[in-house]
């Protein structure tokens, strides 16, 4: 039987790493977490956080005060706010933070020049983009769908039979999560679309907010001053961005349209306000692919 | 990456970049094998744009580029073999320098990017200041920390775009002392620099670019006894300098010729000639020679020559 020896000394020198990779969503990983932290203002200091977090709170605020309120007086807190009058608080919650959130998330890469470090690792445009959508879509779904499922949640726990709440309102939570995740996609490609256009975060924050205000005064001033003969005037309700993620909330809940509004006079049904929506989010996506597929690092 | 020794890490095969009407390099082939080379080159020369051709960064107008007998473009895998430090201050200025070498550790999908990341800090000698954030380094501290980036893979080839611009003496000799060990670890590393002193002491082999063009390669020595139409100044310590002065005069290699004193300095076409004849004509005048030498040698003088005769 051969001895063992004693002892040995290991080079550990410099070579060549061939040992195990992770693979692709590793490397997506990486960078969807890094956009998470910087988006949230996290191991930064308390400035950058106070928007993120407080607009985090601006959509759970409510529901959870509700909440409170009702666990201690029970009934008599009366109703609160349906599901779309919610969404509605939502959905401005989630266009300011898709317009600080996406900018954060895009603008800095160019601004401090550090393309070139990431495009220099094995990290393809692809990963690139998918990394950065799939950081804004965790925020946004954070923000777009959790009050809401909490509410629902809520409703259900605090009514006589939690379970026949759940029994007749199930389709309810449906609602909640098919506007939720439309929305969230929505606002998440329009907002990234928007920041690639930009270098500077402040311009493409102004840049999104503008468009979406602007957009639907635009759509109203022009809509209830033209004359009402004037071909395709209808079609004008799908100048306001922000009003297509409003008429289509209140077709997925089965609200009517506003007596007298743009959109009643308009006459077109919920679908198509979704269709809409469909339509400028592929839109933004492949805005968003074009440019991130031409940075030049 | 399986490479034999004699196949080049590096090859250019007639790459040209153009930007409209503007040529930024034209027909560049060269080869890289392990070890040091210096990118050299006057602003404007394209030494960026070569780089970024090698890093995959920019598409070649004309001409390939292969990393290991591959083209980099269209295969991503090929950046897991090499490290780049591009030029700048091209940071994420809120992380750490521990944070920031493991991003790029789990970039590269390494199994264990915090061990990586400590590994690489430590092969650049910042592990004091590794949870320091970016933003409170120096300038040669950050470079380290690009470096440590760079190599958390410990990759084969190694590409520096102007790394020491901005250091201090003392960060620069840290910093030369940091790429020579690993071009001594068999890392083939490629630096662009302007600063010629630090080239020199750095690589012995050399590519030059004038105008987009390629105006050298190699080893600088070798290159400065390639430029025979450059002549070359032989300092001569010796009893009679002025004898010798005489005699070395009327060789028709010699171009000039400086007494003072005991010192004299010649101008030669031809070192190899007056190399025979200076010793001859000592013995023959009796003459004790002190001290015989080149004094431009350096790669500034080669820098020089290459950079003015286009």
């Amino acid at each position: 039987m051969s001895e063992l020896p004693a002892g040995a000394i290991y080079d550990r020198g410099y070579r060549h790493y061939d040992g195990p990779r992770e693979g692709r969503s590793r490397r997506i990983t990486a960078i969807l977490v890094a956009g998470v932290r910087r988006a949230l203002g996290l191991k930064r200091n308390w400035k950058t956080k106070v928007v993120p977090f407080g607009l985090i709170v601006a959509a759970f605020g409510p529901v959870l005060a509700f909440i409170g309120i009702r666990l201690l007086v029970g009934d008599a807190a009366g109703e609160f706010l349906g599901y779309a009058d919610y969404f509605s608080i939502v959905a401005v919650v989630l266009l300011l933070f898709a317009a600080t959130a996406a900018p954060e998330l895009l603008c800095p890469d160019r601004r401090q020049h550090v393309l070139a470090l990431v495009f220099t690792r094995p990290v393809t445009r692809p990963d690139y983009l998918a990394a950065k959508l799939g950081a804004l879509l965790l925020l946004m779904g954070l923000v777009a769908l959790l009050p809401l499922v909490i509410l629902y949640l809520g409703n259900a726990l605090t009514a006589p039979s939690a379970a026949t709440y759940l029994r007749e309102h199930l389709g309810d939570l449906g609602r909640i999560l098919f506007a939720g995740t439309v929305l969230t996609i929505f606002y998440a490609a329009v907002s990234l679309a928007v920041a690639s256009l930009a270098e500077r975060r402040s311009l493409a924050t102004a840049g999104l907010i503008g468009s979406f205000v602007a957009s639907s005064a635009l759509a109203n001033i022009l809509f209830f001053t033209a004359p009402p003969t004037l071909p395709l005037r209808r079609w004008l309700t799908f100048v306001s961005l922000q009003g297509l993620a409003g008429r289509f909330v209140e077709w997925v809940f089965g609200e009517p349209f506003d007596d007298g509004s743009l959109a009643q006079q308009a006459g077109f049904s919920g679908s198509a306000y979704l269709a809409a929506l469909v339509v400028l989010t592929v839109a933004a996506m492949g805005l968003l692919a074009w440019r991130i597929a031409r940075l030049q690092p | 990456m399986n490479q034999t020794a004699s196949s080049p890490v590096v090859e250019l095969r007639h790459v040209s970049k153009w930007y409209g009407d503007v040529v930024a390099v034209a027909d560049l082939s060269f080869e890289l094998y392990p070890g040091i080379t210096g990118l050299l080159g006057p602003n404007g020369a394209g030494k960026t744009t070569t780089l970024k051709a090698i890093t995959g960064l920019l598409q070649p107008s004309q001409g390939e580029v292969l990393l290991f007998g591959r083209p980099l473009i269209g295969d991503p895998m090929l950046y897991r073999a090499i490290g780049v430090v591009p030029d700048g201050d091209r940071l994420y200025p809120r992380l750490t320098v521990r944070s920031y070498a493991r991003l790029h550790a789990e970039l590269q999908g390494l199994e264990h990017p915090a061990a990586a990341a400590d590994e690489a800090i430590a092969r650049v000698g910042m592990e004091a200041l590794a949870s320091r954030r970016l933003s409170g380094l120096s300038k040669g501290e950050r470079q380290r920390t690009k470096v440590a980036g760079a190599i958390v893979h410990q990759p084969s080839l190694l590409i520096l775009d102007e790394p020491m611009t901005g250091m201090d003496p003392g960060q620069r000799a840290r910093f030369i002392e940091l790429v020579r060990a690993l071009g001594q670890a068999g890392v083939t590393v490629l630096v662009s620099s302007h600063i010629l002193g630090e080239v020199e002491r750095l690589a012995t082999q050399i590519l030059v670019l004038v105008g987009g063009r390629l105006a050298a390669s190699g080893d600088f020595h070798a290159i400065r006894d390639l430029m025979a139409d450059q002549p070359r100044t032989v300092v001569v310590e010796a009893s009679g300098a002025r004898q010798l002065a005489a005699g070395l005069i009327t060789m028709p290699t010699t171009v000039a010729v400086e007494v003072d004193g005991d010192r004299m300095q010649a101008r030669t076409r031809s070192v190899e000639a007056f190399a025979t004849e200076l010793p001859r004509l000592a013995q023959e005048q009796g003459v004790s020679l002190r001290e015989v030498r080149t004094t431009d040698e350096s790669l500034e003088q080669v820098f020089r020559y290459l950079v003015g005769r286009r």
